[in-house]
């Protein structure tokens, strides 16, 4: 199946509501819910599985999820985000295991806390690595089955088990498991039932490379096939491959959300800050100055500048050729703020 | 049906590992070591009944269904496997009835059988059934009050223990009002309502009372758990 849903116009950076997650300077700081959006409500989709509005979740006083809306139908969507960026919350929030502080998820129009047909309807491979530690993969999976009401559960077992690419016949505990293996197996009992919602929080974790390239195919056709997948990853590289949909969720907020590639150029167009070091940094920031795209320079010392540029690429481009006509050594070039953590502020303030 | 039979048989093994059903025969066969000596020190019955009363209602038989029974949840909520049950579309009454009915299998020969012994020890078959009555009531109460008590807190195995000795073994003993709110009331009561002795306890509640206590303490154990389950956060 194709039908994959229209992704709206994007990428449309989510502008930051008043309140920031909750860092609370004083004994007296009282947590305030996430004011009522004054927009008008989200439009659903004819195909929508999942609807999520004005989601928040607070602990104490740490705000972890703020104001999130979405909605979501067939094919494959990355939540991406840093650690502790709230991407878990979320992900346990729509399937039920936690109450949402303020908002509603409604999964194919019920609250999967509360209605049990829904849940079957779910798949979900939790973070944490917990199984039930004595049995083989097989009984393991099978139970799940089991619970899920199917009938053959063992011949679906092995089927599913057989996708993951364990051996349904192998007669060790699941405690004997590498990593890798276990993150197989929540896989396999998250499929036994045919899930038309399907939750994987950060699964490519603890696999092999090849193993990865298994798993990133499988989630792939599982989006391809109509079924609504939702994965979070932290990871850049791992939601590139899976070519999905990006929603970036940075400090409980959902920052961005549209197609990889239109995220990832956002990304890289943000202002970006570089330490050069040389043998002359008094000297190489006056060059620098006389080009274009620098946005400011800073020299730090003889050695080092900072610079901040709208066009990363090309500095680093030019850089090299620059100095050696200026016949200054250069050492090292750096850049501050690559990483994903500087990316996700980054969309956050926007 | 089939769903709670699997969930059960997922159960037991993390209720019942090697360590706590060593540990817990052990403290049985001490017991019934202790009758036995008492028995050939030319102890009545009467002061048998007393014993096993003593012994076995009041530390035996709540001493294991505590630690066997704050598992059967509580291990699934700190291991974090909870989560397997409670995502699939199931009522949370079964899950409950899943945790009670592991306990159930794992307590039923773990208490019974050393308190039968116990009981034949005694040499009085009026005296066997009475203890095997209290041990009945005993079983059915503290396992639906320890499996409830699993899902609330981690510390479960020693909340239930100030319960057991502070609660049951004091304040009930010294206090009339208080001894109706104490399980232990009702084992003493159906040791001295089946075996027509005095026991520990003066002027017993009534067989029915105590059948009636015994049936709202496990219906209220079992609504408050499933109830804990549909509001719960599940890590």
């Amino acid at each position: 199946m194709t039908n994959v849903p229209t992704p709206p116009p994007i990428p449309s950076p989510i502008p930051p509501p008043p309140a920031q997650r909750a860092t609370p300077t004083t004994k007296e700081y009282v947590p305030q819910p996430p004011p009522p959006r004054p927009s008008a409500p989200r439009q659903r989709a004819e195909n929508e599985v999942l609807a999520v509005t004005n989601l928040s979740k607070w602990f104490g006083d740490v705000v972890a999820v703020s104001d999130i809306s979405f909605g979501l139908g067939p094919g494959v969507t990355a939540l991406l985000g840093p650690n502790g960026a709230g991407k878990s919350t979320t992900l346990r929030m729509i399937a039920g295991l936690e109450a949402p502080s303020q908002g509603t998820v409604e999964v194919f129009g019920a609250d999967p806390r509360k209605d049990k047909d829904v849940r079957g309807r779910i798949g979900i491979v939790p973070q944490q690595e917990s199984l039930f530690q004595e049995q083989r993969a097989i009984e393991f999976v099978a139970l799940a089955g089991v619970l899920n009401g199917l009938m053959d559960t063992t011949g679906r077992a092995r089927e599913v088990l057989d996708i993951v690419e364990l051996d349904p016949d192998d007669m060790r505990p699941i405690s004997s498991y590498s990593k890798g293996m276990r993150q197989r197996v929540k896989v396999a009992q998250a499929l036994i039932h045919k899930p038309e919602l399907l939750l994987l929080d950060e699964p490519l974790t603890g696999l092999d490379p090849r193993q990865r390239l298994h798993m990133t195919q499988l989630i792939r056709s599982l989006g391809e096939s109509g079924v609504c997948v939702v994965v979070s990853s932290h990871v850049l590289d791992e939601v590139e491959r899976l070519g999905s949909r990006v929603m970036v969720i940075a400090q409980g907020r959902l920052a961005a959300q549209g197609d990889f590639h239109e995220i990832r150029a956002l990304m890289d167009d943000r202002p970006h800050r570089i330490r050069v070091r040389s043998s002359n940094a008094r000297a190489l920031g006056g060059v620098l100055l006389t080009g274009s795209g620098i946005a400011g320079l800073t020299v730090v010392d003889g050695e080092s500048l900072i610079v901040d540029t709208d066009d990363a690429a090309t500095f680093r481009a030019s850089i090299a050729a620059v100095a050696r006509a200026a016949n200054i050594r250069l050492l090292e070039v750096q850049p501050l703020d690559d990483d994903l953590e500087s990316v996700f502020k980054y969309l956050v303030g926007r | 049906m089939n769903t709670i039979v699997a969930m059960t048989r997922r159960i037991i093994p993390a209720v019942a590992t090697r360590g706590r059903i060593i540990a817990m025969l052990v403290i049985g066969a001490a017991g019934i070591v202790i009758g036995v000596v008492l028995r050939r020190a030319d102890a009545t019955a009467t002061d048998m009944t007393e014993f096993a009363a003593l012994f076995g209602l009041t530390i035996f038989v709540p001493l294991v269904a505590l630690v066997i029974s704050t598992a059967s949840l509580g291990s699934l909520v700190e291991d974090k496997t909870l989560v397997y049950f409670w995502l699939r579309p199931l009522g949370r009454w079964q899950i409950s009835a899943a945790s009670l009915l592991a306990g159930f299998a794992v307590l039923i020969p773990l208490i019974l059988i050393p308190m039968g012994i116990l009981g034949f020890v005694t040499g009085d078959a009026d005296a066997l059934q009475g203890i095997l009555a209290g041990s009945l009531v005993g079983l059915i109460a503290y396992t639906s009050v320890f499996t409830m008590l699993g899902l609330f807190t981690q510390r479960a195995l020693a909340w239930g223990l100030l319960y057991v000795l502070l609660w049951e073994g004091l304040v009930a003993g010294f206090s009339r009002s208080a001894g109706w709110l104490a399980i232990r009331t009702y084992t003493d009561g159906a040791l001295s309502r089946v075996s027509g002795s005095a026991g520990s306890i003066v002027d017993p509640p009534q067989s029915a009372t105590i059948l009636i206590v015994t049936a709202a303490v496990a219906a209220t154990c079992f609504l408050v758990t499933t109830w804990r389950l549909n509001t719960m956060t599940v890590d």
